[in-house]
């Protein structure tokens, strides 16, 4: 048999033995991760609202909360090392914004954690607007931009949302 | 045969202390016992999986393909890991997650596949991969204990994440945290370069001059293996 052909047939066995090892695993865990994952996010969302989160939330392209005075915003934006991932309420004009995924240096992006350091916590409630003066001098890092991106993004998709469903027709009757 | 490949890969070439491997997941994750404990138990995982399969698919692995092969059997054992984590111990899988996932770039581990697993039988290679996990647990649960206890005052804290609401009674409070800098990345390094110092301290006392020589000389093969011949399997 040919060198190469033998390689190429040997690389398909092995490659094959790891695909099979990977779905039956997957397979396997895919129930309580997807448990985990929603446990998680139901945690956030009490979090952010302070009480309890209705778990039968319709979101549309990102957002959640119909026309009432709050809503939830989910999305992502490149940070330094890849996508950031975040869950926002903004209740009327004030923004609160918590990280659900990340891959930033360890270390020099810890303040994204809002369970290890407050950063984010203390931000809590601050109008949109205010978000994108945010560490304008002290912060000036890409994760930083990043932020600010996050609560622009965060408001258009909400704005976005509400002229969609005639929100602000709605709300004049 | 096996003991002596056993207690070569965890204590004479032990992987972080002596060889210097592995370094980025030992100084992140090494600021508790508790994440140094499920960092070593998924390295572990990923070494032995992947030391024994390498073993076992030696005959097969084509000479000019091997390292993507092997890269390939150690990015499916770390996916695992992950996958495992996240479904079963996911408290402590968003702590480390970031680490478990890079363990597939881990020279240790690519390292013992090159060098032993790929030419040595499944017995041999299953025995150096535990001797190589014992090696590298024994320096991240060192190093995790002392900046627990110099960063937080306690030792063996959250256990519970790892194993069950049984294992949180086993934190033992000391006193308080003497030295917070233990916890952050500097205080890894200073505390990781002393406890290095120490042991190499401890190797040039106990080995005479000429037999370090020596002892370096037969390290050589562990590094450049393609160029020796001596330990390849017929």
């Amino acid at each position: 048999m040919p060198n190469g052909l033998s390689s190429f047939l040997a690389l398909l066995v092995i490659g094959g033995l790891c695909g099979l090892a990977l779905t039956q695993t997957h397979r396997l865990t895919e129930k309580p991760i997807e448990e985990n994952r929603i446990r998680q996010a139901q945690a956030l969302l009490s979090e952010l609202l302070e009480r309890p989160a209705p778990t039968d939330l319709i979101w549309a392209s990102g957002v959640s909360g119909g026309c009432g005075d709050w809503h939830f915003v989910r999305g992502g934006i490149n940070g330094y090392a890849g996508p950031i991932s975040y869950l926002a309420l903004l209740k009327q004009d004030t923004l609160r914004l918590r990280i659900t995924h990340h891959q930033e240096t360890p270390g020099i992006a810890d303040f994204l954690n809002h369970a290890q350091d407050p950063y984010l916590p203390d931000l809590d409630d601050t109008p949109t607007a205010d978000w994108a003066r945010l560490d304008n001098i002290s912060g000036a890092t890409i994760t930083h931009q990043a932020l600010r991106r996050m609560a622009g993004q965060a408001q258009g998709l909400v704005n976005q949302h509400r002229q969609r469903n005639s929100c602000e027709a709605t709300s004049a009757e | 045969m096996q003991n002596n490949d056993f207690r070569r890969a965890a204590i004479e070439n032990n992987p972080a202390w002596i060889q210097l491997l592995g370094l980025c997941p030992l100084l992140a994750v090494s600021n508790s016992v508790v994440n140094a404990t499920g960092l070593a138990l998924a390295s572990a995982f990923v070494v032995i999986g992947s030391n024994t399969s390498i073993s076992l698919l030696r005959r097969i692995i084509p000479d000019a393909a091997r390292l993507p092969c092997f890269v390939l059997i150690i990015a499916t054992f770390t996916t695992l890991t992950v996958m495992a984590l996240e479904a079963y111990a996911f408290d402590l899988y968003s702590r480390i997650a970031l680490f478990v996932q890079i363990i597939v770039t881990n020279c240790m581990i690519l390292g013992r596949a090159e060098v032993f697993a790929s030419r040595q039988t499944v017995g041999r290679a299953l025995a150096d991969a535990l001797g190589t996990a014992a090696g590298f647990a024994l320096a991240l649960l060192t190093l995790g204990a002392v900046r627990e206890v110099l960063g937080q005052g306690t030792l063996m804290a959250d256990m519970d994440v790892l194993f069950g609401p049984a294992a949180a009674s086993l934190e033992i409070t000391l006193f308080a945290p003497p030295l917070a800098l233990a916890l952050l990345p500097p205080g890894a390094f200073i505390i990781a370069g002393l406890m290095f110092a120490l042991v190499q301290s401890r190797i040039s006392k106990g080995v005479p001059e000429q037999a370090s020589t020596h002892r370096g000389d037969t390290a050589q093969p562990e590094i450049h293996p393609r160029t020796q011949t001596q330990d390849k399997n017929p």
